[in-house]
């Protein structure tokens, strides 16, 4: 995203500059394309409806993010609605992990690449997705897109420690979900 | 004080965070020293937390930004 925009903002220049970074946000915190696609459709909606009131790149961006999580978790409840799971989603904090008695193998970590590859991000790509709702909100907000657990906090309505519980839980379920791949020889 | 591996894992997320009390992070360390199952899994979760923020953006697929773009047509006209 541009560190500024000099020129007027217009609904093209909002597609063209936060529609991917929209998209971005929700198909990782809802882990499929067509929820992230309806997502991304209501919140380029509602900051095209306000586009008098921005005056710089970095108020829309901050507000973009919020508003962006928001949308993504009213889309979540909307659709456990429609199917009736309110009660059936998973316990926020219950995520079966490896016990700590199970015997770990070193994984084949080479030498740092800057970027990843392709199989790889496919991989970790593939273990959000697989994580419980609750646990993929917190971890994605964290650990994708660095956000502090006190900003994550606010915007989810969780506690800070609740905010590290999950997000602790989620770091431990990726470990296990990426390990097979790790300790057989797709590092980097 | 001696920590059990289960003990390990449940300071693991602050020690990450250089949040630990230096009496148990040098008890975390010194557990370290003499279990290799552990060692290993500390690595595992650090090279987890590393890798994750390399992870690229999820692209804006072509065929949706076209559907996009025809579902928000009239404010871009």
């Amino acid at each position: 995203m541009s560190e500024a925009i000099a020129e007027p903002l217009t609904p093209e220049i909002v597609f063209r500059e936060y529609a991917p970074r929209i998209y971005h946000i929700a198909r990782r915190m809802l882990g499929n394309d067509a929820d992230a696609e309806d997502v991304t459709q209501d919140v380029l909606l509602q900051v095209i409806r306000k586009l008098d009131t921005f005056r710089g790149d970095a108020q829309i961006t901050t507000w973009l993010h919020r508003v962006t999580v928001n949308a993504a978790l009213a889309f979540r409840q909307k659709r456990a609605n429609r199917q009736k799971h309110e009660v059936h989603e998973t316990p926020a904090e219950s995520l079966e992990i490896a016990p700590a008695h199970s015997p770990v193998k070193r994984w084949n970590i080479g030498p740092e690449e800057p970027v990843l590859a392709a199989e790889q991000s496919a991989v970790i790509g593939k273990a959000i997705d697989d994580l419980p709702d609750p646990f993929r909100e917190v971890y994605v907000l964290a650990d994708v897109e660095g956000l502090p657990n006190s900003e994550i906090a606010d915007m989810l309505g969780l506690s800070v420690p609740a905010v590290k519980s999950r997000l602790h839980r989620a770091r431990l379920r990726m470990r296990d979900s990426l390990a097979p791949h790790f300790e057989g020889g797709i590092a980097s | 004080m001696n920590l059990t591996c289960e003990r390990i894992r449940e300071l693991l997320f602050d020690h990450h965070a250089g949040e630990l009390v230096v009496e148990e992070r040098e008890s975390f360390e010194s557990h370290l020293t003499t279990c290799e199952n552990c060692t290993y899994f500390v690595e595992s979760y650090v090279h987890t937390v590393k890798v994750v923020r390399k992870l690229p953006r999820c692209g804006l697929p072509a065929d949706a930004e076209a559907r996009l773009r025809e579902k928000l047509k009239k404010h871009f006209t």
